[in-house]
């Protein structure tokens, strides 16, 4: 009798408590459904906070001018032609070394204990990389790319303006003004040559680029008469000015604060990515295929080129999309390196200074006149469309490219 | 055809495709330029490490500073002529309460928001929670720097006048906002791996789902979750742009989320945005505090992963 009054105590119990644990349940159901709402929520109230403070800015006067202190005038050319350029460059350095070390780590495992070391250190070191924050990549870069460890003197100073090392492709002119205020160029061999002195039988460039023989105006000697004359005549105490200019392929040493220092950085930032990514879209190719390969007798390299690889590219391609939009949005790294600089043409080299998007945004955003945020608003569009467009085209490579493999 | 035809028959090309010795020399440069591809990804952590402590050692060899006071002082006041101190822990508080405030929010909201999406969800809400989060996770930090500045910063003020224009509570909850898709992605991976079986025995024994969720699916997740925690935590304490924008440039010792106050990637990119051109303690200055947070998010991450590695709870 006990225990039958005991097993209906228990079942009365556990059946208030089947109630309260139904409650719980219901509960937790609302909670888990109203939180999910939350990020769907964020991202409406972003999304509408930037497009209803940034629409009215965007014109194709704004995508095609460069900044001006009025934000009216205000555009983004130079840093939407700074990003395409870094991260085209950052693109080139980046995909073939990420997918070689992600075919050593997934195809090449070796035998070697020695080598099986290497090859665990890497991985290790791989996924450790992935969690440094970019901002320390930017002092990286400023150390090891601007000035390369200090090959120039530190004392000098601005980094932009100091001795060059070694350089190819620059041309250095000292401009000086004629008696009738043109322009006329003297080339000299460097940057570091000595001033031009002005004398008789120069040879000099004038501003449409013929080349011309200067003459020298004597201390109290009268000027010519002919404009012809007086366009190639120059006061004998006039003083020049160094200027040079640089063909497409100048290319210097210490890297300066450049389009190149830029991608190298960002390179640094997203390597370990792309090296994951890949990775793991390469592991995603069946193994059967692989050992098919290897079965008819191909080297390990033979079957990783013939089918691995083609097995995997839009698995690759897409991660390394993905990877590339991460770098067209870090602002950081490319702080770091450039400062906030004020440019208003795109870059013409490798070795032009630069400003990028997010960088201008960040800029724009960090002034106190409110008129700049709503312009920093409508640079957050085009970058969000950039965005887009990189993602789409992830999109695309997986639907048209991937077929089923097993 | 023809073509094909001469090929096979011309002397040099049989002979090509048969030597073996030609094969074995193409697989051995092939392995030759894929290790050094490898190594160098050895050669850029070696760099970071070089450049950092080289830069540091700089930094603590110049006689106005010392270590002692570096470490232990919570006054970061570089341009106070005589009274200059550099205290990294104003700046590390600074770091912590941002970190703080980003986790409270991104911790609670990614674990549950994971758990709705692994557990409950039907899939017609996951097709459309899942792109969002992703979008989330795409969008850049200087974007939410922004938002930051235009939307949380005003809505903390309309509840509250005492916000700074600059608090740590507006740039924490952008840093929260950041970290959640990082979160609920990683906790949702960790919840999905949990196999079917454990959360069909529990059902079976009558327990209801939150039931199974909370006592059964996340304790044997729990490895996951906490490396994921941890890897958001890192994320949160090296982001940049958000409190370079939005947490002020004021390093001071407080716990007070309406205060301007100032992060260590905050004194890095306000060192940047500045003129650097000088090489002087503060330029250095910039190297330790890098250092500092470097061995921070290294040490979360290599935690987060050691973590998932070491109490995975394997049950194939």
């Amino acid at each position: 009798m006990k225990s039958l009054e005991a097993s209906v105590q228990a079942s009365m119990k556990s059946h208030q408590g089947g109630k309260r644990r139904k409650w719980f349940d219901t509960g937790f159901r609302i909670l888990c459904q109203v939180t999910a709402t939350m990020s769907v929520v964020i991202l409406a109230v972003l999304l509408y906070s930037i497009f209803s403070s940034g629409l009215t800015h965007l014109s194709f006067r704004f995508l095609t001018s460069p900044p001006h202190p009025d934000p009216d005038k205000a555009g983004v050319w130079p840093a939407l032609m700074g990003t395409f350029w870094t991260c085209a460059a950052c693109a080139v350095l980046t995909l073939p070394i990420g997918v070689m070390t992600a075919i050593f780590l997934e195809e090449f495992k070796p035998k070697q204990r020695w080598a099986q070391r290497l090859h665990g250190l890497v991985q290790l070191n791989i996924s450790n990389l992935a969690g440094v924050p970019s901002v320390v990549y930017g002092l990286v870069g400023l150390a090891a790319f601007v000035s390369m460890f200090g090959m120039l003197d530190r004392k000098i100073g601005d980094t932009t303006k100091a001795r060059r090392v070694f350089e190819i492709g620059a041309h250095y002119y000292d401009q000086f003004l004629t008696i009738n205020d043109q322009v006329i160029f003297v080339p000299v061999a460097s940057g570091a040559a000595p001033e031009t002195k002005i004398d008789n039988g120069i040879r000099a460039l004038d501003s449409n680029g013929n080349t011309i023989t200067v003459r020298m105006l004597q201390r109290g000697a009268s000027p010519p008469d002919s404009d012809a004359d007086q366009a190639i005549t120059v006061k004998w105490n006039e003083t020049p000015g160094r200027i040079s200019r640089n063909a497409w392929y100048y290319f210097r040493l210490p890297f300066g604060r450049s389009v190149l220092t830029g991608s190298l950085t960002l390179m640094l930032v997203i390597l370990p990515v792309v090296i994951i990514s890949s990775q793991e879209a390469i592991r995603a190719v069946p193994s059967s295929l692989r050992e098919a390969a290897l079965g008819m007798g191909t080297t390990s390299w033979q079957s990783v080129w013939n089918v691995t690889l083609p097995a995997s590219i839009p698995g690759i391609m897409t991660g390394s999309i993905l990877a590339m939009s991460r770098a067209v949005g870090e602002a950081a790294p490319i702080m770091m390196i450039s400062g906030i600089v004020y440019i208003t043409s795109s870059p013409s080299s490798l070795m032009s200074d630069f400003t990028v998007l997010s960088l201008q945004i960040y800029d724009w955003s960090s002034r106190h006149d409110a008129r700049f945020h709503a312009i920093s608003a409508s640079a957050i569009i085009v970058l969000l469309i950039l965005l887009l467009c990189f993602n789409f085209l992830a999109i695309i490579i997986r639907q048209v490219f991937s077929k089923p493999l097993s | 055809m023809a073509s094909v035809a001469v090929e096979q028959f011309s002397p040099a090309r049989t002979y090509r495709n048969r030597s073996l010795r030609a094969l074995y020399v193409r697989e051995f440069l092939v392995k030759s330029v894929l290790v050094l591809s490898a190594i160098f990804s050895l050669l850029i952590t070696l760099a970071v490490l070089f450049v950092i402590f080289s830069e540091t050692f700089e930094f603590f060899s110049l006689e106005q500073i010392s270590a002692w006071d570096f470490f232990t002082s919570s006054e970061w006041t570089p341009d106070l002529g005589s009274e200059v101190h550099y205290g990294v822990l104003a700046l590390v508080s600074g770091t912590l309460l941002v970190s703080l405030v980003a986790m409270m929010i991104a911790l609670p909201i990614g674990l549950i928001t994971a758990t709705y999406l692994s557990e409950y969800a039907p899939k017609a809400v996951r097709s459309i929670l899942k792109p969002v989060l992703e979008v989330l996770a795409g969008i850049p930090t200087v974007v939410y720097g922004f938002f930051a500045l235009a939307v949380i910063t005003p809505g903390l003020k309309f509840f509250h006048e005492g916000f700074n224009i600059y608090n740590g509570m507006s740039a924490g909850i952008a840093v929260g906002i950041l970290c959640l898709p990082i979160v609920t992605s990683l906790v949702e991976d960790a919840l999905r791996a949990v196999p079917r079986s454990l959360r069909e025995g529990a059902l079976g024994l009558g327990a209801t789902k939150f039931d199974v969720t909370a006592k059964v699916v996340v304790p044997a997740a729990l490895s996951g979750i906490i490396s994921a925690f941890l890897l958001a935590i890192s994320r949160a304490v090296g982001e940049t742009m958000i409190v370079a924008l939005a947490a002020g440039s004021y390093p001071h010792l407080t716990v007070d989320p309406r205060e301007a106050t100032q992060t260590m990637t905050g004194w890095m990119v306000q060192m940047a945005s500045g003129d650097t051109s000088q090489f002087d303690a503060k330029f250095y200055s910039m190297y330790a505090v890098a250092c500092v947070l470097f061995v921070l998010t290294m040490a979360l991450t290599m935690l987060g992963n050691w973590v998932r590695k070491r109490f995975r709870e394997a049950y194939e």
